[in-house]
């Protein structure tokens, strides 16, 4: 059960409202525990009050019964029936109030007396100070009585929310609380991960661009120093002497470790590996073997190049 | 088992079932009333009266809205035992009494009986 996880998107508001969840979850539990101790409190001072009230109860009645009995020796066994047929309207209510323990509503019975002594019992004449005495006697047992009814009514009660309160508190502790729990961890995870992914590709955009541009400025000087070859070529033929042009040629060359071979292979090459990643054998170009002379007609030539 | 219920309320009835005498006395105290059709809030039982009256009566003291609580002799409690142990909801409460001439059994009592069980665990931790 405490595996399990919600099932949710993984992403950062869903994090943030998770985070909430769990603050929410452990405030609740924490007041739930506490309204579960006060209720517990409560009831156990309770559970040794209804024991006390039901032996005073007992001793009550025998009282009680006794002076009934006193009443049937004087007035005659038969006054009961007298009495049982007299019935006509309670006199003796009883009034359900609330009380409210830890927010716990529960009924409260009080015994409410209207006007009390006025009942008068047809047919038994003789007796009176008796009855009265058995009235007296019965109506504090029926208080007591009563006192042991709210009791009832508030352990029963009490007892049953206190079970309810205990399950959620349980409930939060071993399942809710786990699960978001989880959840978080699961999507921390899941985002991190993410985090991860996105920037190796960023790096791997990078290189390939990286890569993008080297190929570029690879180009951009083969092509100027072939334009240079050609126009040294021309300008040879033409009016310049071609000793000059011959050592100045072969110079370059020398410099450059007899490119002209390499850039055939380069251009090779570069045909082959157009789209591949591997790199590992590409060789830069240093800038200083390129004639200065040549720089002012690469600007020239840019336009064509890109 | 859904809590019935329950608002603050003025006059409500207390039930008696029980034998003569001990109706008798809550009739002094002033617990009786007739009702308008006959219906009274007490019942009388000795030893002729049969199971199914004692039944009815206990349903009917349940099922009334003017009855909070129901007062009953442990001997006729004895008698519809599954009756008050299918009764869950917190009112009308159920209150046993002893009788006149029988002894008063507190591990009969249902109420004491779960305190005592619940004591019992008590002592255990």
């Amino acid at each position: 059960m405490g595996d399990r996880k919600l099932n949710v998107v993984p992403s950062r508001m869903v994090l943030a409202n998770l985070r909430a969840r769990l603050v929410a979850a452990i405030k609740g539990h924490n007041l739930l525990k506490k309204k579960s101790d006060a209720l517990t409190l409560k009831f156990r001072s309770m559970i040794n009050e209804i024991a006390d009230t039901k032996e005073q109860i007992v001793a009550y009645f025998k009282e009680a019964h006794s002076s009934l009995m006193d009443v049937k020796y004087v007035a005659g066994t038969h006054s009961t029936f007298s009495i049982i047929e007299s019935v006509t309207e309670s006199t003796t209510k009883i009034k359900t109030g609330m009380e409210n323990i830890a927010g716990v509503k529960i009924p409260k019975f009080t015994v409410v007396n209207e006007h009390q002594d006025t009942s008068d019992l047809r047919g038994i004449s003789k007796g009176g100070q008796q009855i009265q005495l058995c009235k007296h006697k019965f109506n504090e047992a029926l208080n007591l009585l009563v006192q042991l009814a709210s009791l009832q009514v508030a352990f029963v009660t009490l007892d049953e929310v206190i079970k309810k309160t205990n399950r959620r508190v349980n409930a939060i502790e071993h399942v809710i609380q786990p699960r978001i729990e989880n959840t978080i961890r699961f999507v921390i995870d899941t985002l991190d991960e993410r985090d991860r992914e996105e920037f190796f590709r960023l790096k791997k955009i990078q290189k390939k661009k990286k890569e993008k541009v080297k190929k570029k400025d690879r180009e951009k000087k083969l092509w100027a120093l072939k334009l240079e070859e050609q126009k040294k070529l021309l300008s040879g033929q033409s009016n310049l002497n071609q000793n000059q042009v011959s050592n100045q040629i072969s110079r370059f060359n020398d410099n450059n470790n007899n490119n002209n071979n390499l850039i055939d292979q380069r251009k090779q090459k570069e045909i082959e590996s157009d789209d591949s990643e591997s790199d590992s054998d590409f060789q830069e170009f240093d800038d200083s073997t390129i004639p200065t002379i040549l720089s002012e007609w690469l600007d020239e030539d840019e336009d064509i190049l890109f | 088992m859904a809590q019935k219920t329950f608002l603050p309320n003025e006059g409500q009835l207390a039930a008696v079932i029980g034998d003569r005498d001990t109706v008798t006395g809550f009739i002094l105290a002033g617990v009786g009333d007739s009702g308008l059709k006959k219906n009274p809030n007490f019942l009388i039982v000795d030893n002729k009266t049969p199971q199914d009256v004692i039944e009815n009566s206990f349903h009917n003291f349940l099922s009334r809205r003017d009855i909070a609580i129901i007062i009953i002799n442990q001997h006729i409690a004895e008698l519809i035992r599954h009756l008050i142990d299918a009764h869950e909801d917190p009112i009308p409460v159920i209150v046993e009494i002893p009788s006149k001439d029988r002894p008063y059994d507190f591990s009969k009592d249902y109420i004491m009986a779960r305190l005592v069980s619940m004591k019992a665990i008590k002592r255990m931790d």
